[in-house]
């Protein structure tokens, strides 16, 4: 099938920035989504990878028995705090592309001493049944989604009438960057 | 960055998709300082950036979302 929305090729870029990131240079950011006490929550070895646009599990006010997604869950920061917040009587379960991403997430959970199931799928197409969940939480995925509608309307999909989408992303003020920056490689996973 | 959206047109796709309720629970601004210091960003992409987007774009690229939307109720087909 022709891939009219170069998803092969926006997924590689992802693939290639997140295998490959500077944690050093991580310590320089500006902008830190986490407060030192939900970072403490955290095993080192998540937080050191805790590169989120936001803290959507400070926002989704998660209670015991819950069960939650989190699309794009990446190495499993906001894994391992859904976990903890829906205790042992809750489900929390992890979507993420990369595989190394979610070996990292699985260790991480375990470190946490908490139970999350790690899944590989794409957030687009997700291996979840409809109406199964409770709050879904996502944190920088939709704007490195090549079919955001679609990712969107899964959400919907495996979330109950009346649940919760809690999402964190970068935005734009003005509809389109300077084509020479649109057209930049690094530009569809930063 | 080249996938973002528009605050607008983020929360115009979470109605599309079936979300109602639509609220932002925080909104963080960041400019080109901001995103040179992210490890996702590297530092050919900001110089480009630097170069290329109006003044008015240096300090202030968008803002950092946390929506939090309520799923409303799923279509049903009729037959």
């Amino acid at each position: 099938m022709t891939d009219l929305l170069y998803k092969a090729e926006v997924q590689a870029m992802v693939r290639a920035v997140y295998g490959d990131l500077d944690r050093e240079r991580s310590r320089t950011r500006t902008v830190r989504p986490y407060d030192d006490a939900r970072l403490a929550r955290l095993p080192d070895q998540t937080a050191r990878w805790a590169y989120g646009t936001g803290d959507p599990g400070r926002h989704a006010a998660l209670q015991p028995g819950q069960t939650v997604l989190d699309l794009g869950c990446g190495a499993g920061p906001d894994l391992v705090l859904a976990a903890q917040d829906v205790g042992a009587g809750g489900t929390v379960v992890g979507v993420d592309l990369l595989p190394e991403m979610c070996a990292r997430a699985r260790a991480g959970a375990t470190a946490a001493g908490v139970d999350a199931a790690v899944v590989v799928a794409e957030a687009e197409a997700l291996p979840l049944r409809d109406a199964s969940v409770d709050v879904v939480l996502s944190n920088g995925v939709v704007s490195l989604s090549a079919r955001k509608a679609r990712l969107l309307r899964e959400a919907r999909r495996v979330l109950r009438d009346g649940g919760r989408v809690v999402l964190a992303d970068m935005t734009l003020d003005e509809d389109d960057l300077p084509t020479e920056v649109l057209l930049h490689p690094s530009a569809w996973a930063g | 960055m080249s996938g973002a959206l528009t605050e607008r047109a983020f929360v115009e796709n979470l109605v599309r998709a079936g979300f109602t309720a639509v609220q932002v629970r925080e909104r963080v601004p960041y400019g080109l300082d901001d995103l040179a210091a992210e490890p996702t960003i590297p530092g050919d992409l900001v110089s480009l950036m630097r170069r290329v987007l109006p003044p008015r774009l240096q300090t202030r690229v968008g803002a950092r979302l946390v929506l939090e939307a309520v799923a409303g109720p799923e279509p049903r087909v009729s037959s």
